[in-house]
């Protein structure tokens, strides 16, 4: 179970996890035998708070025998308990990954995150990782690229002059696989004596992020990634520069569920 | 695509409490039968509520 081998990283940054279903409380404690949980598996048997929060899945109807499951959802509250994320399934298939959901809103650095590339360089050095070592269909990862541009250096986000190059992240065609746009920060405003273009750039320290959705069981894969930019200081650019890397990424087959 | 649309973006932000919103109080047994009050449990710390549909199925 996957949440339960990150759960270190969690408990390591001071985070409580709780999860809820409708299942009763036999279910769940045979489940926490088999599989070691240790975290609270709350037994909502009758969909009461599951209702009360507005969590009841339209997925079956009320003669189904699932009828009563709760909409798949994660939230993540602050210490004053408010929440501060909240992620819905986009289809009831889809599910992050609990590593990815460190990383991303707890800045948490997950101990056991997926096949990692460096790339150093002088003006530009980037790491590249997939926020899991495994994934399960209909589950997304995040393929994370940290880029690190020197002092006195930048990298150009869009709208880009002609002739320049913007930085851009490229993921190959896989089985299965759909990729999300990238996620970046906002470049600012950049502008040169002498020369009239306007630029926005990206400087020092940029995590970019592209959302990486396994639609199939498809086995183990290699995610090939094209990483492209240019690298400018305020009296030279570097000819633009194209890093290949490739990810591995293991196939999970699916638990068996006790019946 | 990841990118659900807008009327898809809607219907999902009115599931569940919203963003912003102090997460609402819930009192449910755990795995061991012990009543567990979510806010008093997690403490002063942050934390991640999951729902899924089953253990079982």
């Amino acid at each position: 179970m996957e949440l339960q081998e990150r759960l270190a990283d969690y408990a390591a940054h001071n985070v409580a996890v709780f999860a809820i279903s409708y299942d009763s409380i036999d279910v769940l404690h045979g489940f926490t035998e088999k599989y070691g949980i240790a975290f609270p598996l709350l037994s909502d048997a009758g969909s009461v708070a599951i209702r009360r929060l507005g969590h009841l899945s339209r997925q079956f109807a009320e003669d189904h025998a699932n009828f009563g499951a709760a909409y798949p959802a994660t939230y993540i509250l602050d210490a004053d308990g408010i929440i501060v994320e909240k992620r819905i399934a986009e289809s009831e298939r889809e599910r992050e990954t609990a590593a990815g959901i460190l990383e991303a809103r707890f800045g948490g650095h997950s101990s056991a995150h997926g096949s990692e590339v460096v790339i150093p360089g002088d003006q530009v050095a980037i790491r590249a990782y997939l926020d899991s070592p495994t994934y399960r269909m209909a589950q997304r990862l995040r393929l994370i690229v940290d880029v690190s541009v020197a002092d006195g250096w930048h990298v150009y986000g869009e709208p880009v002059p002609d002739g320049y190059v913007p930085f851009s992240v490229t993921v190959g065609p896989l089985t299965g696989l759909t990729v999300g746009p990238l996620v970046a920060p906002e470049p600012h405003p950049f502008s040169v004596d002498g020369l009239d273009e306007q630029f926005v750039v990206h400087e020092g320290l940029i995590r970019c992020v592209v959302p990486l959705t396994f639609a199939e069981s498809a086995g183990d894969l290699t995610v090939q990634a094209q990483i492209r930019f240019q690298a400018c200081s305020t009296s030279e650019c570097l000819m633009p520069t194209t890093l290949s890397v490739e990810l591995s990424v293991r196939m999970l087959i699916h638990v068996e569920r006790q019946s | 695509m990841t990118t659900p649309s807008d009327d898809t973006q809607a219907s999902h932000e009115r599931i569940g409490p919203a963003i912003g919103e102090r997460f609402p109080d819930v009192v449910l047994p755990d795995q061991y039968g012990a009543q567990i009050d979510v806010h008093a449990a997690r403490g002063q710390r942050p934390a991640l509520i999951i729902f899924y549909r089953s253990a079982r199925w």
